[in-house]
């Protein structure tokens, strides 16, 4: 049993097609929930030693030392954690809720402390813009090199835009996810997103750069149709994307399911954005070098 | 086609070798990432040859997310600063912090400057540090050392008009604070509410004019004295005049404190003893006293302190202490008259003012009182005439300073803190003592005057010293802080991290566990998949792991919890150019071609795809690494050095082996090697 891929390509072409219009209509009503990293703020995670109280309790704690630092967004975690989320505030008003939880319920420590400023939230979203912008770039002249040499019958500059297109449909799809679980569960995305982004980038071209290769290597040595030679180049990398996906997400998961929380929005991405990878690798970008030939032999026509 | 051949033709004896050369590195690497075993044969090495060879003692540098610790972020403010000079005036803002963070007892600070564009920050990680606050404090205070002449302009006098002012506006003043003793003294008057709405002492305000206990504090003393009579609860029936306020008072809380004494002394004194003005020596004066204690008797005592006592002052006051506490008087003389029998004489008792007789006048119970206070602010002559401030400013400052150090004075022993200027300070220092011969200069910390020397000659050499009542702590405290100096140009803390120690425990625990359960997920899934190959690959991740720890300690690269993901999620990288070249070897042993050429084109025809692959995940983790947060670094450096690593240990150690294994006798079972049922054995 063999999969056509080349010649059921609508269908891929309809499943990437709805599960992009699906990321654009979350990204487009819900945005992405940016954390404090990117608008400025204060993260602070405590630790309490004795019975974990309420959270309408430990706002009213909070509201006695001011009233914005009472506007807190208070959410348990783990057993006996609590995370609360504020605007920037001084080191002193730091204090002030450290002794204030204390000393209404004894041993309370302090897992961690974010406190941003704005300037260097503004900074960080413009640094991460940048990086994305650099990184598609260098990988775009990087493509465009590496496939100088194979023109016939399919210029080399549409691998670049074949692989740049699978790539940009890899990033949409945890883009979408995350501005879903924003909406539903108010999930932050911070400076791990973008690297996990970074790095889908990074493995999604690797995926469809292996099938290019194929595919060139198979043009110099057979002579069978265009559609023919791509049909055979993905069947005979198919396990290989296959097992090397497997292998990184099996990294993943374990990250993801023991690694702690703090990692879990990190591999979360890089899960959605390499499960994608893979499949784009294998249904988009190979039937869509096949669809750009036949574009183009029509016009020739 | 020539390289080909020359691989197949490799002899044994060179892929032994080869593979002997890949074992070493191996345990080389092995033993820097995991020290243990091999120290533990040095030891027994060392016991056996009576000779010590070192031991391998290189630790993981953890990042401040997995030992605990604060990433502190500043912005300078160098607007004032020319912008030639902004680097200087950074790397000046760098090393104050340096020395100041220093002095907390952090192991390994680390200061550095960064350029954002405009604007110039300074970044702090403290790694393990308990106190964050004290540290934060600490960096960002400015202590500033200056040094002041007196000022020439003194206040003026009041005219007359002013002082009839004055004297109309006390008037007053007085009248309202009698109106409020009026209305806290009627029934069911509420004294802290009064207090609030009409203190005019904002220090007390929102307290509710609450003073708390008062003993000790030198502001209170003579409300103390006054009202130490006074039951609790009661309101103290007249208003009290105090230097700048009118005061009504009411006593909330009596506690009792230990007993005050009332005592008489007499007072011999000697050339050297402190304050003392006398031209006896010791032994002279030691002589005196004894003489005497025989003459004085309880009756003739005040008579006879009046006649011949040292103190000044004791002609009129008879040498009467008053009613005085524990820790008021210096410790040799109240070990004596505390345990002392009332209406008796002491010994002779030596302090450092000289020796002397006690007469233990009497005792009463010790109080401290807890006040709530109505003040009304009593008009002075400062409010109509400005005061002129008697310190004027010069241009010498702690800026000039080279160095301060703590010394002891060589005649008294007092703790001192000794200046060194550089060489415009001692100039300056020079010109100064020369204007001001025989004035004070006063020495100022933070607008608070700590010294005020009198000019005795002129001083070259840049060299001052500042006396003053320290303990050895504060003399250190101060000189370590004029040391440090000030920081040249303010900065604003901008952003904070903060990691409490256990949650760093905990994640780099997480982080192992989570990092041994992926490797060996995928080392079962490779041994599965792929067989002998598989175990090749599975063996050459273990020497990218070795190599990877080694590498790490070695760079030394800090490992941060996002490096530490990023060198697990490098384990699942490594595999992929051996996954890529076993499906390669699948399909040449499908053509028929035998193991050992079957291998040799598997691993070329893979190659342009592996390095491909390699490269573009490269560019992703030097752009990642350029992103310059730090969270991001560390997982951008692990992941490009993984993946360099990653390409030797898959292409050249996986090859070797698997050269190696073919040429074994398990190159005859062709389903070690993925061969496919239907093609024939070598």
């Amino acid at each position: 049993m063999k999969l056509q891929v080349v010649k059921l390509r609508p269908l891929w072409y309809l499943i990437s097609g709805a599960l992009l219009a699906f990321s654009f209509i979350f990204l487009a009503s819900w945005n992405l929930k940016q954390g404090i990293e990117f608008t400025g703020g204060t993260l602070m995670a405590v630790h309490f030693e004795g019975e974990r109280p309420s959270v309408a309790d430990t706002q009213s704690v909070l509201g006695s030392i001011n009233e914005d630092i009472g506007k807190a967004v208070i959410q348990p975690a783990g057993d006996a954690d609590m995370q609360l989320r504020l605007q920037p505030i001084s080191e002193d008003a730091h204090q002030n809720i450290l002794a204030a939880l204390n000393e209404k319920y004894g041993n309370v420590t302090e897992l961690r402390y974010d406190g941003i400023g704005p300037v260097i939230g503004k900074e960080l979203r413009s640094k991460s813009i940048r990086g994305l912008v650099i990184v598609l770039l260098a990988i775009l002249l990087y493509v465009a090199y590496a496939f100088r040499k194979v023109s016939a019958p399919v210029r080399s500059w549409k691998y670049g835009l074949v692989t740049i297109i699978a790539a940009f449909h890899d990033v949409i799809v945890p883009v979408g996810v995350f501005a879903y679980l924003g909406h539903a569960y108010g999930t932050e995305i911070g400076t791990p997103f973008i690297a996990a982004i970074l790095t889908i980038l990074g493995y999604s071209i690797t995926d469809t750069i292996v099938v290019m290769d194929r595919i060139r290597e198979n043009l110099l040595r057979t002579s069978a149709t265009f559609s023919e030679i791509v049909e055979a180049s993905v069947h005979q990398t198919f396990l290989r994307s296959f097992n090397t996906s497997m292998t990184t997400l099996l990294v993943l998961i374990a990250i993801f399911l023991y690694g702690g929380t703090t990692l879990r929005e990190f591999t979360l991405t890089l899960i959605i954005g390499i499960s994608v990878g893979t499949y784009s690798s294998i249904f988009i970008a190979s039937p869509l070098l096949v669809s750009l030939e036949k574009l183009s032999k029509r016009r020739k026509k | 086609m020539k390289r080909k051949k020359k691989s197949i033709n490799l002899s044994r004896a060179a892929i032994r070798n080869r593979l002997i050369w890949l074992i070493l590195l191996f345990v080389v690497a092995g033993s820097v990432a995991y020290p243990n075993p091999t120290n533990w044969l040095i030891e027994k090495t060392s016991s056996i040859v009576g000779f010590n060879i070192p031991k391998i003692e290189r630790p993981f540098v953890l990042g401040l997310d997995l030992q605990g610790g604060t990433h502190l972020e500043y912005e300078a403010d160098v607007s004032k600063v020319a912008v030639a000079d902004r680097e200087d005036a950074l790397t000046g803002v760098r090393d104050v912090i340096e020395r100041r963070v220093n002095s907390l007892g952090v192991s390994e600070p680390l200061v550095q400057t960064t350029q954002a564009g405009d604007s110039w920050r300074v970044t702090v990680e403290l790694a393990g540090i308990r106190d964050v606050n004290q540290a934060v404090k600490l960096i960002g205070e400015t202590p500033i050392l200056e040094f002041k002449e007196q000022n020439p302009t003194q206040s003026r006098n009041l005219t007359p008009e002013e002082q009839t002012q004055k004297v109309k506006k006390n008037a007053e003043e007085q009248t309202k604070a009698e109106d409020l003793l009026k209305q806290a003294q009627a029934d069911g008057a509420d004294f802290a509410a009064l207090a609030k709405a009409n203190t005019d002492n904002a220090a007390l305000k929102d307290a509710s004019g609450d003073t708390g206990f008062i003993k000790g504090d030198a502001q209170y003393k003579d409300l103390l004295d006054m009202l130490s009579a006074v039951p609790a609860g009661t309101v103290f029936d007249q208003v009290i005049e105090e230097p700048s306020y009118y005061t009504v008072a009411k006593v909330e809380e009596v506690k009792d404190v230990g007993e005050q004494v009332h005592a008489q002394h007499l007072l011999v004194s000697y050339q050297g003893a402190s304050q003392s003005t006398s031209s006896r020596t010791k032994d002279e004066a030691k002589a005196l006293i004894e003489d005497y204690k025989k003459q004085v008797t309880p009756k003739n005592f005040d008579q006879f302190v009046r006649d011949h006592s040292d103190e000044p002052g004791a002609k009129t006051g008879g040498g009467d202490l008053g009613f005085f506490s524990k820790g008021d008087m210096v410790p040799a003389f109240e070990d004596v008259v505390f345990p002392q029998e009332t209406g008796t004489i002491s010994d002779v008792v030596e302090t450092p003012f000289g020796y002397h007789l006690i007469y233990k006048i009497g005792t009463r119970p010790d109080k401290d009182l807890r006040l709530r206070l109505i003040q009304v602010k009593k008009t002075v002559d400062a409010d109509i005439v400005p005061p002129q401030d008697p310190w004027k400013s010069t241009d010498l400052t702690g800026k000039q300073l080279s160095s301060a150090r703590v010394e002891f004075d060589q005649n008294s022993g007092a703790t001192q803190v000794s200046l060194q200027f550089d060489k415009e300070g001692s100039d300056l220092f020079a010109e100064l003592t020369k204007k001001n011969l025989n004035k004070p200069i006063a020495i100022f910390l933070d607008g608070q005057i700590i010294s005020q020397p009198v000019v005795q000659s002129e001083i070259l050499g840049g060299r001052a010293v500042i006396t003053g009542n320290f303990s050895i702590d504060e003399a250190k405290t101060l000189a370590r802080r004029l040391q440090a100096g000030a920081l040249p140009i303010p900065i604003d803390l901008i952003a904070q991290q903060t990691v409490g120690p256990t949650l760093g425990a905990d994640s780099l625990h997480r982080s192992l566990v989570a990092g041994l359960i992926g490797f060996i997920l995928v080392a079962i899934y490779m041994l599965i998949l792929y067989r002998l190959p598989g175990l090749a690959a599975i063996l050459a991740l273990w020497l990218y792991a070795a190599l990877s720890a080694a590498f790490f300690k070695l760079i030394p690269v800090t490992l941060t919890l996002s490096g530490v993901a990023g060198f697990i999620l490098s384990i699942g990288i490594a595999v992929d150019a051996n996954v890529l070249v076993f499906e390669r070897l699948k399909e040449e042993l499908r053509e028929g071609k035998t193991l050992t050429n079957g291998l040799e084109d598997a691993f070329r025809r893979a190659w342009p795809s592996i390095r491909d692959g390699h490269v573009t995940i490269l560019i992703s983790s030097a752009v990642l690494f350029w992103f310059s947060s730090s969270l991001i670094k560390g997982f951008a450096l692990t992941l490009g050095l993984g993946t360099i690593l990653s390409l030797f240990t898959a292409i050249i150690s996986t090859r070797s082996l698997l050269r190696w294994f073919a040429r074994t006798r398990s190159a005859k079972i062709g389903w070690l090697y993925l061969k496919p049922k239907s093609s024939k054995t070598e």
